[in-house]
């Protein structure tokens, strides 16, 4: 990862073959403006306290097949402004299928959580199971699904990816600053050894 | 909390009415040893790694109602290990629906992953996100669900778990290591401060030695030089500069004069008054000699009794007068200067020389102006002579019978009292 300054990464992947599974996702994750103002108008008009915190703000985009949405994934990734996670359909005609998008995403964004949207009829469980293995980062979401079902896992998966972010990066400070201190000491002790011959 | 930021936190909590739903997260979350067996014994016969990594063996805990788990929770959390997360089904009469239950364990543990499980009849959506939505730490399950469903919503929730908590406990790590890297630096710091300290002392006290070194080097080249007596230039420390100003006037062809001075009858006063005055009496004629001097005058003990002076760049014609300054200023004086001796008189002869007269060594002038004292003291004594050569320009000492030449003008009375 090139780029230190996403502390908040709300970035969204939708790859669906289905141009109206888009706007779906788009009306659910990114609201018209005026209904959060509306919550605040109403709060300022009655005295209330608004009932839920704002919606986070996310940034998404879309695909229509599993090999355009890898291209996109991999460029992100490369100019250090990677996805948080993406929503996979499971079946896209006439490319990749969900488990072949999911292995290909993995191999160019290791850090990408995703979810998998699919019918109870689409794929044998056994097969999904062997493929992806032991996964922390792969959710399944059934079909229908209700907004509040995609909201939440918006919510709470790009706050897990930012959860791991920070967690690499403390690590990564952690390793910096260590060294620097090492170094630091090792030059201190080396003028004092100097210091002490003079 | 006690638990390590390495270990995994696998516990899970099912908060569900129904038995047979309990029976399917254990089926789900448990995976059977059989299970396992078999995939090894795969991976052993085929030589092929197993597929699904080894299941997580998740620590499940079902209870039937809300405040049941409430208490589960609280006493997890007393013991140091929280639950990672909680299934939590949207109906359970008689007690707290989900909703009530997860505004109650959040209350406990604001850290509980939470994944609420309702079926489409429940139609709850509009409370749940009225109440508990635009959270990041619930999620929806439909019912029915998959068993893959619940695997992956329990792996990825309690990683998640593990994540926040990693943050949280790196930022106490890095807190902490930042507050023992400090401390170290600190300690070296004053190590440091303290190993200056003692080395500037050490560099000022190696300063003051060597001071006093140098000081006394001063001291020993003053007192190795110095006549102790009368403080005046040795004999060795007079000639060595008497040969720099000679050299010094032949370089530059200036006159150089060379005057010798000897106590008259110095055995006299000895044997008259004992060593102690005759040690006086050179102190006396030392200080009345030095007394008359100009600043780039030398004067220096020659030996006993005798004294050897220099006036560098000195013109012959301006000698006269400096010798017989000095001759008066000894008889006039040195006597006095002597306290433990009344009414002592003391005078001396004097006979000088100048570069002019042609001594080619330093050696040379002096004896030259030996000679003219010799003839000061066959002269009567206290008095000043000048070797005054017949021809002038050739080496006076050559010269058969070396001439010289009275300055003293003789005095009317009888020079045998003297």
């Amino acid at each position: 990862m090139k780029n230190d300054t996403t502390t908040d990464n709300r970035r969204i992947l939708v790859i669906d073959d289905n141009v109206s599974i888009h706007e779906d996702f788009r009306k659910i994750l990114v609201p018209p403006k005026d209904s959060d103002l509306l919550d605040q108008a109403r709060a300022a008009l009655f005295g209330e306290t608004p009932s839920l915190p704002p919606q986070e703000h996310y940034e998404i985009e879309f695909a229509h097949q599993g090999r355009e949405g890898c291209s996109l994934v991999q460029s992100a990734h490369r100019e250090g402004h990677p996805y948080a996670m993406a929503f996979v359909d499971m079946r896209m005609p006439p490319g990749w299928n969900g488990l072949e998008t999911i292995e290909h995403l993995w191999y160019v964004d290791p850090d990408l959580e995703i979810v998998i949207c699919t019918a109870y009829s689409d794929h044998p469980w056994e097969d999904v199971s062997r493929r992806i293995g032991n996964t922390d980062k792969l959710l399944i979401l059934m079909k229908p699904f209700n907004s509040i079902e995609v909201v939440q896992l918006a919510n709470s998966i790009t706050k897990k990816w930012n959860l791991r972010h920070s967690v690499q990066r403390c690590a990564q400070e952690l390793l910096v600053l260590l060294k620097d201190m090492q170094e630091f000491m090792a030059a201190r002790r080396q003028e004092a050894r100097a210091g002490v011959r003079q | 909390m006690t638990m390590s930021a390495n270990d995994q936190n696998l516990r899970v909590l099912v908060i569900d009415d129904n038995q047979t739903i309990h029976e399917d997260f254990r089926r789900i979350l448990q995976a059977k040893a059989e299970d396992k067996n078999l995939d090894q014994a795969r991976a052993a016969l085929f030589g092929d790694p197993p597929r699904v990594r080894e299941l997580e063996r998740f620590e499940l805990d079902c209870v039937y109602q809300g405040q049941a788990a409430l208490t589960l929770v609280q006493r997890a959390l007393k013991e140091g290990r929280p639950y990672a997360m909680a299934f939590v089904d949207m109906r359970m009469p008689p007690g707290w629906n989900g909703l009530e239950t997860i505004e109650r364990l959040w209350k406990e543990d604001a850290g509980l992953q939470v994944v609420i499980c309702s079926a489409y009849s429940d139609q709850p959506w509009d409370e749940i996100k009225e109440r508990v939505g635009r959270n990041d730490k619930l999620l929806i399950l439909q019912k029915p669900f998959n068993g893959i469903e619940v695997l992956q919503l329990a792996t990825a929730l309690c990683r998640k778990w593990d994540l926040a908590h990693e943050v949280a406990g790196q930022l106490d790590e890095l807190s902490g290591l930042v507050d023992e890297r400090t401390a170290e630096l600190q300690c070296s710091n004053d190590q440091l401060t303290q190993t200056n300290v003692v080395l500037v002392r050490t560099v000022a006290d190696l300063e003051a030695a060597q001071a006093e070194i140098l000081r006394q080097n001063d001291e020993l080249e003053r007192l190795a030089s110095r006549d102790s007596l009368t403080g005046c230039f040795n004999r060795r420390a007079f000639y060595a500069q008497f040969e720099k100003a000679f050299a010094e006037s032949c370089e530059h062809d200036t006159e150089l004069i060379c005057l010798m001075v000897d106590i008259d009858h110095f055995k006299r006063i000895n044997d008259q008054f004992g060593h102690a005055v005759g040690d006086q009496a050179i102190q006396a004629v030392a200080s009345c000699l030095s007394a008359g001097l100009r600043l780039t005058d030398t004067l220096g003990r020659y030996g006993g009794e005798e004294f050897c002076l220099m006036f560098p760049r000195t013109l012959l014609a301006e000698a006269p007068d400096l010798a017989e300054r000095l001759r008066i200023q000894v008889e006039t004086e040195a006597g006095d200067r002597v306290r433990t001796a009344s009414r002592l008189v003391i005078t001396v002869s004097c006979g000088f020389s100048s570069t002019v007269f042609g001594a080619r060594t330093p050696l040379e002038l002096i004896d030259q102006a030996d000679k003219a004292l010799y003839a000061a003291k066959e002269g009567g004594r206290n008095c000043v002579m000048a070797l005054d050569p017949i021809i002038a320009g050739a080496n006076a000492l050559e010269q058969v019978e070396p001439q010289v030449r009275r300055i003293t003008p003789l005095l009317s009375g009888p020079p045998d009292s003297r």
